[in-house]
């Protein structure tokens, strides 16, 4: 996984004291809140609905053992016991003291994390698939150019003050895992004539205008990536909009210019500048690429430990894949069982899932973007194992990618933006459709709920998306049907009036009842349903009370 | 005001003017953007003046490239800290367009960007003289460390 050498650990600690130093001249008065807001947003410091929210960023997903019992510590001794996994590989505490924060960065930084560029109008942390190097369908592993990015991006002298957030997404295989498609900036790996390289894609994002990512080159070569993305940056920072904020993101930009005529002022930007002055270092790819390569893998070829156990059966056909590396599979655990809100995890269930990993998946741990987390290595013959440990702790819900498998943002529980609650609708969707046999039977449906119009929760790309609105103070709910986030990605469109808090389960149970009765196999998914057949019966089943 | 040039603080010896008319031999004037389009430059060949011209975040460079030869200065006045534009501004002066004068930020910046500014290619900074003490601290805490070669 990666690796912080001196250099690192000095820049991340020097932030630390640095961030120290801003809050005091705030509490002194020295800084007003406009002016400490940007400051504290590039250090992951959210002002919300009751307190502070420190956002902490987990490079391209990546967790030691150790740095999640870090994380379990910090829960337990400066918030409230747990933390909430988001949908770009970060973490959230939601209780933090404002003057315990510097205390938290340098518990952080003793494990090589931060929070830095987690939030802000700079260019974010970047995010990776959560497989990356596991699976045999990458061109190459895509983790190594997410760090070559992190540090390009850290600090960046020209691009802190951008006009908006900038969101930047790595992978390196034809499936797209990572929502590519929905980023500022979109890489995919590719080699054309045995050379590296990336495809681009730019302009993708959710929000109140979700727009699917433009391709932009179709191939750069890997040592002109930095310089392309300079060139990509600048032209941003100098044109993108600063009089509206609900304009300011890239992707307006390019839909005001026209995807050519930005390209146009790209490219003669990076022909000013290739080969000048942003050349991808050679040796520093190498030492990079070293740090990511995996541990010593066992070879223990024992047999899979057989049980008749049907959970385990289940469990095993739904949360686990096969790695390309002999005798060891993915773990997916599941982070939205009935008990918990979606993407929490306490500081018992982090701790466990430690000693878990420490057993049997080399200390690895990794953070999806869809708020799971998996086991990236684990030895076949101990899945049972693994599978009774994390079923000790809510860790084993077979549900992967089924219908109670939901995205879902903080919401109105907590967020100052929201105009709806969102976690207690996933709450009754896992209760309406709490059956594993019915699960089963609707098979793999992705529902993605937000708490506004600011989509944290992905609903533009759920098949189908929830979103909450406020309508005259009473809390509401409107439906898309038709998203999807990855290599085929669409934005989903509403289908009609909104329903109240008690009517949306209801709903979605109808929604799911049209698809059950209309689909040609089981092996039709819903989005091939939906397209034969139209929204009009969906439509019929939710407002047609003839 | 006052302009500090890393840790060092002096006057500024640029008198700001509003009309061409008020040029004289042997100074140093700075002339707003909006001037420009008044001046021929020609005219003041030979009159010893060092001459810098103000611009703001709004303002494109691309207007200035022809007559950077003339100019001594470029002031680029920051509308708000957040508008992070005069880094491009300034990378493209010292990169594309080969400005090798003094280049100097003004109007509402923050000590916390003041080693960025720096690093863009600014050589020096407009600030209020009571805030010389927290901008010299914060930029002599800095440890220099970063990832770009700039």
């Amino acid at each position: 996984m990666y690796r912080y050498d001196e250099f690192d650990k000095k820049i991340v600690f020097g932030r630390v004291r640095q961030f120290e130093e801003q809050i005091n001249r705030r509490i002194n008065g020295k800084l007003t809140e406009d002016e400490f807001k940007p400051l504290r947003l590039m250090n992951g410091l959210y002002l919300q609905l009751h307190a502070y929210m420190l956002r902490v960023a987990i490079p391209y997903g990546e967790l030691s053992s150790k740095q999640l019992k870090k994380l379990a510590l910090i829960a337990d001794t400066y918030d409230r016991g747990y933390g909430h996994f988001t949908t770009r590989q970060n973490i959230q505490f939601n209780w933090p003291k404002l003057t315990e924060v510097p205390k938290i960065l340098n518990e952080l930084a003793n494990v090589e994390m931060h929070a830095i560029q987690t939030s802000g109008n700079c260019i974010r942390n970047v995010t990776s698939d959560h497989f990356a190097g596991l699976l045999d369908d990458e061109v190459e592993d895509p983790r190594p150019w997410c760090e070559i990015i992190r540090k390009w991006s850290t600090f960046h002298p020209e691009f802190s003050f951008l006009p908006r957030k900038f969101k930047i997404a790595v992978i390196g295989s034809r499936e797209d895992r990572a929502a590519m498609m929905l980023h500022d900036i979109g890489l995919r790996i590719v080699k054309v004539d045995k050379k590296l390289g990336f495809e681009v894609y730019v302009g993708g994002g959710q929000g109140r205008t979700p727009v699917i990512a433009k391709k932009i080159r179709s191939f750069i070569l890997a040592d002109n990536l930095l310089s392309y993305l300079e060139a990509i940056l600048k032209t941003y920072n100098q044109l993108g909009r600063r009089d509206n904020i609900y304009k300011a993101r890239i992707k307006i930009l390019i839909n005001e210019l026209g995807i050519e005529k930005f390209k146009e002022l790209v490219e003669k930007r990076f022909i000013d500048m290739v080969n000048k002055y942003v050349m991808v270092d050679n040796f520093e790819i190498t030492k990079i690429k070293n740090y990511f390569k995996n541990p010593e893998l066992l070879n223990v070829n024992l047999p899979l430990k057989q049980s008749k156990n049907p959970k385990f059966k289940n469990w095993l056909a739904l949360n686990t894949l096969k790695t390309k590396f002999k005798n060891h599979s993915i773990v997916m655990v599941s982070l939205k069982s009935k008990m918990y809100p979606p993407g929490d995890l306490d500081s018992n269930q982090m701790r466990a899932l430690a000693k878990i990993s420490e057993e049997h998946s080399y200390g690895q741990i990794r953070v999806t973007h869809e708020q799971n987390l998996i086991l990236p290595l684990v030895q076949n013959y101990g899945l049972y194992n693994v599978w009774k440990q994390l079923g000790l702790h809510n860790l084993a819900t077979p549900n992967m990618g089924l219908v109670t498998d939901s995205i879902c943002c903080p919401g109105m529980d907590y967020c100052a933006l929201a105009t709806a609650r969102s976690i207690p609708i996933a709450q009754r969707i896992n209760d309406q459709f709490d059956s594993f046999k019915l699960q089963r039977k609707i098979g793999k449906l992705k529902i993605k709920i937000s708490g506004c119009i600011n989509a944290c929760g992905h609903h533009h790309v759920g098949n189908i998306g929830v979103l909450g609105l406020d309508k005259n103070g009473e809390e509401s709910y409107q439906i898309t049907l038709g998203g999807s986030s990855d290599e085929n990605a669409a934005i989903g469109k509403i289908i009609g009036a909104s329903f109240s808090r008690d009517e949306i389960v209801t709903a979605i149970e109808k929604i799911i009842n049209v698809y059950l009765l209309n689909r040609k196999n089981e092996k039709q998914t819903f989005l091939q349903t939906l397209k034969v057949i139209g929204v009009e019966p969906f439509k019929k089943a939710l407002y047609d009370n003839s | 005001m006052i302009i500090l040039k890393g840790d060092q603080a002096s006057k500024d010896c640029y008198q700001e003017i509003t009309e061409i008319n008020q040029i004289k031999k042997n100074k140093n004037y700075l002339i707003k953007s909006d001037m420009l389009s008044k001046i021929d430059f020609n005219t003041l060949l030979g009159k010893n003046l060092k001459i810098g011209v103000k611009i703001n975040s709004d303002f494109s460079v691309n207007e200035i490239v022809e007559s950077l030869i003339f100019f001594s200065l470029i002031e680029i006045e920051f509308l708000t800290f957040k508008d992070g534009r005069p880094f491009t501004m300034a990378k493209d002066l010292r990169k594309i367009f080969r400005f090798k004068g003094e280049l100097r930020a003004s109007g509402h910046i923050l000590p916390d960007q003041h080693v960025f500014l720096l690093r863009c290619g600014f050589d020096s900074v407009k600030i209020a003289k009571g805030e010389k003490q927290t901008w010299i601290t914060i930029y002599e805490n800095d440890p220099g460390l970063k990832y770009q070669s700039d």
